[in-house]
């Protein structure tokens, strides 16, 4: 599986941290700047693989939630497993840490199809946009990836649910703020919704006291 | 109030991040405060936007979670509208741990969420549910339902996150697998391809946590999938998870070989050919024994070596093939052999990633012919920081004499591309240990020159800049002690190297020299007899900063000093003359005086060490004093310092100098047979278990009855005494006290003798006797059961010899020389052939007549079982029959309720014959279970 999705530019300063194995932040941040320092060092025009002897990345991996203690040496047999694959464009790395379930070739094309579908999304996506709509960022890549595994690789596929999905929260935006006018509004999805627009404004309004 | 979007905020850190640090922790500080009083008011948007800012803070700093954090994002999750509910579910990984309750908190609605009717809504929590599902077994519990009805939704994006999510939650909730399997098992032929590439992942991650053996049944539907389907992703899924379930199955290698060995010729997609490629090794589709097997394996090496060969194209591939070489090894080692100047060359990569795959390669190609260039080779990459440090030019100029292994090759290029990789400590140690571990792998079988050995473990102390002492102190005694005819060269290394006063300096720092320094230190003082010159070997052991070093090189050093001044009094006898009589007297004089401030020392073993050897010493001294030499007689004995031994040894020596007294001290012989007694040799692996327990010797029983405190004193007083006399062998003549010693020891003897002249009812008499005394004695600890007890009679229990002779030497030589012979047959390039190696002691002591036991697997079996926990030991097999049961595994489906609930506790289940019936059970009770799950459901 997938244990963790990264992204953070050249100057190491991150831009999407996505674990999917449970790890306390501190650990997590720990994490990025060993790996940044790693992969920065190493030149242009070497392999997408990063194999570093003193990197160890903590995976629970396997072992359920119960038997995390007794599972320590357990963990470090499956070490030998964790790589990290990453890519670079422009000014930004994008790094999957993965297990032996994955092929490595496989997910350099992943992180191909990640980009693109940023770049669907954003419209010639840059390190701005990446920074300025970090929550989108998430959105995207909870299309492909859900909980370490892969969940579609097709990029029209991708970008259909992302849209609908910015669809979806507009229009639930907009019913929630009264002062827009409904046309704006876009229509779909309100039926299910069970906050209305009307409901909504009512709500807004007792919100604000009146 | 103004209220900050999360676009605001990121701008104002862009801001302030352009002036000093302090501007922007005051402004982050500013923002937290903020955001702090928005997560506690109740507009929901404000909340949700304050946990979306907190999110992004949490990313980019070090700031911990504000109070009550989980709470807030709780609130959000359950907020109705979607745009909310959406940051709700992506702070929820991020702001729940372990041990946060707020998980119960939210089951309800995370519940509702799934089950609404609005399609995009159930997507939200199932993308945060993974996470959740980890962290609380109990959720998993209750959501479990929930998500196999959500498995054959009409929406095949919300079908294709449920089954994601039911990996961790089976992963949590292990019971949930067998009722769920089915339903999986019907998603790998959805109509939908996400859902089938989403089912295969969920299976691939299954069969690699468990083991596959619960996923044999579904090879149909996964054969259909990597026939049938065009998806790359996927089939890259499916041929992976072939390569977990072939070895279990290898009938199913028949069934593959066609479809993959098509794959591999048309697939235009690298990725997917180096999967198949990958798989046909993993899976143990290259079988030598069969043709296509031979054949296949080819192409795949073929395929591997071209992306090897691929000089200045895809590093990547260089990688991979890297990798998957590692696998074939070990069945088809000839045709990787023929790659060993590629795969060498990667070891000069600039690449450390490259490097490092290429080494593990390297490890496991070494065979007998290679050994030495790979190592070699190796050890050239740790040697060129030794020009950056450079703290020892005396040292390296020595070594490069010793060892000519730092040949041209060494300084060359890849000095030049690899130093800044070589300097990165953890490489080196890896290096250094991959070293060490293919020259000692399986007791030396790669090794045909042990000198050459000794002078890479000393060159790897010496260069490698990394803590492998232990190791290295353990192979260097190890060597010697093994193979005998190496003793003599490897002293003479070690004699150099305990010598060189720098290194001496660099290992006080604890960083690993010392293991050397404490072998050669040890293996000088045990073979002293090769020493070229002992003088400068005890002079240099005792070095002056001696004192500096580690308390255990310490003590080694006295020990070794005592054995070699032992050696060369020894020897030194055989020539005496008035020169020598000077030298040895100079020479204990320098060893007392080296000795000096270890009797001062805080160390106990070392004060020990220090004082005994100098009270030896101070009777050797004595004795040389008042000896006179042949050939000069009164010049040499003037200065007496010792007058307390004056008395004991100044008569004999100087009155009784007559024919029948050797003409040199006898006091020289005091040492030596201290150290001789018994050559130590390597121990066998087990040996201590091989000693068998002789006949007639039971362990239970007490040795000395009734606790023996009195009588046990006094023997053990005896015997040592009488052996103290048998060691130290005192000799004729001597002073008026030697021959009192003489007199009392004798007599101890007799008393002795007569003691063991008792009769038994004498012994039984004194026994009762002091029993009844000791019954008084409040002190003393009487044991009731002593009285009842057939009291047994030390002298009664049969002392059996045991014989420790070594166990006649495998033949080797005439094994090896065939192996390698054979090999350089199938080699072009004819290199000498290689001489047998020198005969050394592969097995170690044993008892005699023992017979070693075949190494049990046994125990990495056990490990394996105990191992499985969890989900892994959820077994399915107990219930879908296996293929073995009949060979048409389409048939079978997961077994009724009862039967799981029966065997769910039941690990491993062996595959019975038996299964055919229970499968005609199975089909026909499945209907109305189906029944009674769904309305379960409803």
């Amino acid at each position: 599986m997938i244990h963790a999705v990264l992204i953070f530019n050249t100057h190491g300063k991150p831009r999407l941290s996505k674990f999917f194995t449970p790890l306390p932040p501190l650990i997590q941040q720990s994490l990025i700047s060993q790996i940044f320092s790693l992969i920065s060092d190493r030149p242009a025009g070497v392999c997408n693989f990063l194999d570093a002897p003193d990197l160890v990345f903590p995976t629970p991996g396997n072992i359920s939630i119960a038997e995390k203690g007794k599972g320590k040496t357990k963990e470090r047999k499956e070490e030998d497993d964790t790589r990290i694959i990453y890519r670079h464009y422009a000014t930004l790395y994008f790094v999957f840490v993965v297990d032996g379930a994955e092929s490595e070739l496989g997910i350099l094309d992943l992180i191909q199809v990640f980009v693109e579908s940023l770049d669907r999304s954003f419209e010639n996506v840059c390190e701005l946009d990446l920074i300025f709509h970090f929550d989108e960022v998430h959105h995207v890549l909870s299309e492909i990836i859900q909980g370490g595994l892969v969940l579609e690789t097709n990029i029209n596929e991708i970008s259909a649910c992302v849209q609908a999905a910015s669809r979806n929260r507009k229009a639930s935006a907009a019913s929630s703020n009264p002062l827009i006018p409904s046309a704006l509004a876009a229509p779909g999805g309100r039926g299910g919704n069970r906050g209305g627009s009307a409901d909504g404004a009512k709500r807004w309004l007792a919100a604000i006291g009146v | 109030m103004f209220e900050r979007t999360l676009q605001d905020l990121i701008r104002g850190l862009r801001a302030h991040k352009a002036s000093s640090k302090a501007q922007e922790d005051a402004f982050l500080s500013e923002a937290i405060v903020e955001i702090r009083s928005e997560l506690k008011g109740k507009d929901m948007a404000l909340k949700a936007e304050g946990v979306l800012k907190i999110c992004y803070l949490m990313m980019l700093y070090p700031i911990p979670a504000p109070p009550e954090f989980a709470f807030h994002v709780v609130e959000v999750m359950s907020s109705p509208r979607y745009h909310l509910k959406q940051i709700g579910y992506l702070a929820a990984p991020m702001a729940f741990s372990g041990d946060t309750e707020e998980v119960v908190l939210t089951v309800n609605g995370i519940k509702k969420d799934l089950m609404s009717p609005y399609v995009p809504l159930p997507p939200l929590p199932l993308t945060a549910l993974p996470h959740l599902l980890s962290l609380s077994p109990s959720l998993s519990t209750t959501l479990h339902p929930d998500l196999l009805h959500l498995l054959t939704h009409s929406s095949a994006r919300i079908r294709k996150r449920a089954v994601l999510c039911l990996l961790p939650c089976w992963e949590a909730f292990p019971e949930g697998l067998r009722e769920g399997f089915p339903r999986l098992r019907e998603r790998l032929q959805d109509s939908d391809q996400g859902v089938v590439g989403a089912t295969v992942g969920v299976v691939m991650e299954l069969a690699k946590r468990q083991g596959g053996k619960n996923y044999l049944p579904l090879a149909p539907e996964l054969f259909s999938i990597l026939t049938g389907s065009s998806n790359n992703w996927m089939l890259i899924k499916v041929v992976k998870l072939f390569a977990i379930l072939t070895p279990l199955e290898p009938r199913l290698v028949r069934k593959l070989l066609p479809p993959i060995t098509s794959l591999i010729s048309s697939t235009s997609a690298i990725s997917l050919l180096y999967e198949c490629v990958r798989t046909c090794i993993v899976g143990g589709m290259l079988d030598p024994d069969r043709a296509e097997g031979e054949a296949l394996a080819r192409v795949c090496v073929e395929k591997l070596g071209g992306y090897l060969r691929d000089e200045g194209g895809d590093q990547n591939l260089r990688y991979i093939a890297l990798l998957a070489m590692v696998k074939i090894i070990p069945t088809h080692p000839a045709m990787v052999a023929e790659y060993q100047d590629e795969i060498m060359q990667s070891l000069d990569d600039p690449d450390v990633s490259i490097r490092m795959r290429a080494l593990e390669l390297v490890t496991s190609m070494v065979d007998r012919d290679n050994l030495q260039t790979i190592a070699d080779q190796l050890l050239s990459h740790l040697a060129p920081s030794e020009t950056n440090t450079s703290t020892l030019p005396s040292a390296v100029a020595s070594l490069t004499a010793i060892a000519n292994q730092l040949s041209s090759t060494a300084s060359k290029d890849p000095a030049i591309t690899s130093t800044s990789v070589s300097l990165s400590p953890a490489y080196r140690l890896l290096l250094t240990q991959r070293l060490l571990s293919i020259i000692s792998t399986d007791t030396y079988i790669n090794v045909t020159d042990f000198e050459w050995v000794i002078s890479v473990l000393v060159d790897l102390a010496y260069v490698s800049h990394v803590n492998v002492g232990t190791e290295i102190k353990r192979l260097v005694s190890d060597v010697v002690g093994r193979v005998k005819s190496a003793r003599e060269y490897a002293v003479g290394v070690l004699e150099k190297v305990i010598g060189d006063e720098d290194f001496r300096e660099r290992g006080r720092s604890g960083t690993g020299e010392d293991g050397l320094l404490e072998a050669a230190v040890w293996v000088c003082g045990e073979y002293s007899s090769y020493l070229s010159s002992p003088l400068s070997a005890i002079s240099s052991i005792l070095s002056p900063t001696l004192h500096l070093s580690s308390s255990t090189l310490i003590s080694l050093s006295l020990h070794a000093t005592a054995k070699i001044f032992g050696h060369y009094a020894a020897t030194v006898s055989s020539s005496w003359s008035s020169e020598k009589h000077d030298e040895a007297k100079a020479l204990v004089a320098s060893i007392k005086s080296g000795l000096e401030p270890f009797l001062t020392m805080g160390e106990m073993e070392i004060q020990e060490r220090a004082f005994e050897l100098t009270q030896l010493l101070n009777f050797v001294q004595a004795d040389l004093t008042n000896h006179i030499p042949p050939a000069k007689k009164p010049t040499s004995t003037s200065v007496n310092d010792m007058p307390d031994m004056e008395d004991g040894f100044a008569d004999s020596n100087g009155s009784n100098g007559d024919a029948s007294t050797p003409p040199y001290p006898k006091s020289l012989f005091l040492l030596e047979p201290l150290f001789t007694a018994h050559e130590l040799n390597a121990v066998a692996y087990k040996a201590q278990e091989a000693v068998r327990i002789p006949e007639g010797l039971n362990l239970d029983i007490e040795i000395v009855p009734g606790g023996g405190f009195g009588e046990l004193d006094l023997q053990d007083a005896e015997e040592e005494n009488s052996e103290d006399e048998k060691v130290i062998d005192l000799g004729e003549g001597g002073s008026e006290g030697m021959e009192e010693l003489r007199r009392v020891l004798r007599e101890q003897e007799k008393k002795g003798k007569k003691r063991d002249g008792e009769s038994k009812e004498e012994r039984a008499r004194r026994r009762a006797a002091r029993k009844a005394k000791q019954k008084d004695d409040p002190y003393y600890l009487y044991d009731k059961n002593d009285d009842l007890q057939e009291e047994e009679d030390i002298d009664e229990i049969p002392i059996v010899k045991l014989d420790d002779s070594d166990l006649p030497e495998e033949p080797i030589e005439t094994k090896s020389t065939s192996r390698s012979s054979s090999k350089i047959k199938g080699k072009t390039k004819s290199k000498k052939n290689p001489a047998p190696p020198p005969e050394f002691d592969r097995t170690g002591e044993l008892p005699e007549g023992t017979i070693l036991p075949p190494p049990d697997t046994l125990k990495s079996n056990q490990l394996e079982r105990t191992a499985s926990s969890g989900l892994a030991a959820v077994d399915l097999s107990s219930s879908f029959s296996s293929i073995r049961g009949s060979g048409r595994f389409e048939e079978y489906n997961v077994g009724d309720d009862e039967e799981k609930e029966a065997k769910i506790d039941d690990r491993d289940i062996p595959i019975t014959a038996t299964s055919e019936i229970e499968v005609v059970k199975v089909k026909r009770k499945k209907k109305g279970d189906k029944k009674k799950k769904d309305k379960a459901i409803e």
